[in-house]
């Protein structure tokens, strides 16, 4: 199986920086504009929704919640067939700045899943450096999601949040 | 949004300065460990996967273990090698995002192409 690790830190204290990661009824701009939905609670299921709710692009399964330094949740795109994979969200206070690692694990050979994060996570963590140290979410950033976000409905039934809903969470084990 | 700076008793223009500052450092860290052919080859290796120490020492022949972990220590400096205790063992691991932090600004223009393609259509339609 194979792994991948990504950090960066951000010039903020680390309560803020665990509040706009994981923050409710805002859209995500780092998360291509997409609301976190879900109770950040041991077996409770989490989801990146679009604004109506109506499709569902990532979700998981959370494991460990320890407010505000780690999570642990698996991790599946509803369009993707691999089987779900896990991420470590670890936040360390470094005095004025806090480092966020996000550690992506079990991926089963360099499925698509693994293609798509390798390039995508760098661009998320960077939006989210930018988002909170400038408060300013740039403009192409927030085009590009509201063009994403308008051609929902070319995107597989999958994606339906009823439909993803069903899919199975549970990360493989470690080998 | 509140300002990251807002929440401490630095004044916010001077957090902002500072964040940059720090920001400017970073990126000259990130060029000048990128500069070496070693330690780009370091990063090859360290893409296909996590290796020890002792493991990125043997693919180098001409090298000595010291100065392989010499140039990991820029590497580790410069945020692209993240270290991770496993077991007994600590395992060197490809960080792309200060790459990325770094050149975006270049390769991927097109994340504010869209934006500065419409903001250049109102302006000339305010013009004409």
């Amino acid at each position: 199986m194979i792994d991948k690790t990504f950090q960066i830190d951000i010039h903020a204290p680390i309560d803020r920086v665990w509040a706009e990661l994981f923050k409710k009824g805002i859209p995500h701009h780092a998360m291509f504009g997409t609301y976190l939905n879900g109770n950040l609670s041991p077996g409770e299921t989490i989801t990146y929704r679009s604004r109506s709710g109506s499709h569902t692009f990532v979700l998981g399964k959370v494991l460990e919640v320890e407010v505000p330094r780690r999570l642990v949740h698996t991790f599946r795109f509803s369009m993707q067939k691999d089987e779900p994979t896990l991420v470590e969200w670890n936040l360390e206070s470094r005095g004025a700045s806090t480092r966020v690692i996000v550690n992506h694990s079990r991926f089963e050979g360099q499925t698509k899943t693994y293609k798509s994060v390798e390039t995508s996570w760098p661009k998320i963590l960077g939006l989210y450096k930018i988002l909170i140290e400038t408060s300013k979410v740039p403009a192409g950033t927030k085009f590009g999601n509201a063009m994403m976000m308008a051609m929902t409905f070319m995107l597989p039934k999958t994606t339906r949040t009823q439909n993803a809903l069903k899919l199975n969470l549970d990360a493989p084990r470690q080998e | 949004m509140r300002s990251a700076a807002s929440s401490s008793s630095t004044p916010p223009e001077a957090a902002d300065r500072s964040s940059i500052v720090k920001n400017s450092i970073a990126e000259d860290r990130v060029f000048a460990a990128m500069s070496s052919r070693v330690r780009r080859k370091i990063l090859d290796f360290l893409r296909e996967k996590p290796l020890t120490t002792g493991q990125i020492a043997a693919k180098f022949k001409s090298l000595s273990r010291f100065a392989v972990m010499q140039h990991l220590s820029v590497l580790a400096r410069a945020k692209l090698v993240v270290a991770r205790r496993e077991g007994r063992e600590r395992h060197n691991y490809l960080n792309v995002v200060p790459l990325h932090q770094a050149l975006t600004r270049w390769v991927q223009p097109e994340e504010h192409g869209w934006a500065e393609m419409l903001g250049q259509a109102k302006k000339d339609a305010e013009t004409e």
